[in-house]
């Protein structure tokens, strides 16, 4: 049913699961694209360090989607509003930090960063023991 | 990824949620691309920013001063051609009225700084400090080394007590001159220099002395930072070669000029 878990446990995956996939990469590509080439679209270069801070949460989001996936816990809602606050959150914190005079984007940057290594190896984890009890 | 479970957990009966599901999806996945693009964007900024100066800003300053050059060369002797053949066609018709004109173009270009001149006056030798300012705050970690500030302060000094002539380098001050600086180098009549910095004046020399060694002034300041910054020497007799540059005005006429063929000469 889950077409993660329906790709980890059986072989059967539902038909347009990968798609949705590369769709989903594709958009991303493409959001890139519409911010990246354009000449018009430029930030300040002090905002520089909030708006990476800001693409690390919506990372950490992503990846925390798809590991309480793969244990299917997933709840699209949390998912969605874990996005947005945590990556408005992470560039706010940032700011505030620069603002009060001490570097809470580096805690930022460390928790998010650990939780995007940590969701990982779960990720990994969980993908190889489904496989393995397969083989 | 993780939006196909809920979005199956909804199940088939909900299509519709489903396709929201995905919809945000894309929508998240489009704005952490967004947000990678700008990000990755403005650290490409920065890294442009902070290419080293020698290279890329030195590199287009000269080029613009290369192209500036030639132009004005190019003028130059459009200038000349004209007048060699007008003053051929003219002949020496009238020696004395010619004697009095040229007395007059030699006193011009005596003012203009357009020929050499020679006389009492004072050196002062400009250097970079040897001295490191650990202890400076960030912001003014250039602490110890001569800008065109210090110069253009140092000229202005020297002018303001009576200054006739000026040069840095041997490079000699003009109506024109500029100096400013330009990545590591400082500009002085469009070309680069590099400290030592001699700055030569003519005039009286123990008034000029004493312009630039007012308390709180000029010299009083470079000091504090580091004595062998600054060196003054009087000289009985100095020497300050002419500008070597060309300028002819592209843009001012004189105004109530009975004869602008004159002021064009004079100007020269």
């Amino acid at each position: 049913m889950q077409p993660i878990a329906v790709m980890i446990n059986t072989h059967k995956t539902e038909p347009n699961a990968w798609l949705m996939v590369c769709l989903a990469i594709a958009s991303g590509f493409v959001g890139f694209a519409i911010v990246f080439y354009p000449r018009t679209i430029s930030v300040p270069v002090t905002m520089g360090p909030y708006i990476s801070l800001a693409a690390l949460a919506g990372m950490d989001s992503l990846i925390g989607g798809i590991r309480a996936g793969s244990e299917g816990k997933f709840r699209g809602n949390v998912f969605v509003s874990g996005f947005v606050v945590n990556t408005i959150l992470a560039a706010f914190l940032a700011y505030l930090g620069d603002r009060l005079g001490q570097s809470l984007s580096l805690a930022a940057v460390v928790a998010l960063g650990s939780r995007i290594f940590l969701n990982l190896s779960i990720i990994r984890r969980n993908y190889l023991d489904n496989s393995g009890s397969k083989v | 990824m993780g939006l196909f479970m809920a979005a199956s957990q909804g199940d088939k009966t909900q299509s519709s949620d489903l396709r929201t599901w995905w919809a945000s999806l894309f929508l998240l996945c489009a704005i952490l691309g967004a947000l990678f693009g700008l990000s990755f964007k403005t650290q490409e900024t920065v890294i442009r920013r902070n290419l080293p100066s020698n290279s890329f800003a030195t590199l287009a300053e000269q080029y613009r001063v290369l192209k500036d050059t030639v132009a004005n060369d190019q003028r130059t002797i459009g200038y000349l051609q004209e007048n060699t053949s007008k003053l051929e066609t003219a002949g020496s018709s009238n020696t004395s009225q010619f004697k009095l004109l040229q007395d007059d173009l030699q006193h011009m270009r005596l003012l203009a700084g357009l020929t050499d001149v020679g006389g009492p006056g004072i050196e002062v030798v400009l250097n970079d400090s040897k001295k490191r300012f650990p202890d400076a705050p960030t912001a003014i970690q250039n602490l110890g080394i001569i800008h065109d500030n210090d110069i253009n302060q140092c000229v202005n000094e020297l002018k303001a007590a009576g200054a006739e002539a000026v040069s840095v380098n041997d490079q000699r001050l003009v109506s024109v001159s500029a100096v400013r600086c330009a990545g590591n180098t400082v500009l002085i009549n469009n070309t680069p220099q590099a400290p030592p910095f001699i700055v030569r004046a003519i005039g009286d020399s123990s008034t000029l002395q004493e312009g630039l060694n007012l308390p709180g002034g000029f010299a009083d300041g470079l000091s504090q930072m580091d004595p062998a910054m600054i060196k003054i020497i009087k000289s009985a007799n100095l020497v300050i070669p002419a500008y070597d540059g060309s300028f002819l005005p592209r843009y001012a006429h004189s105004i109530n000029a009975t004869d602008s063929s004159n002021d064009q000469h004079t100007q020269n």
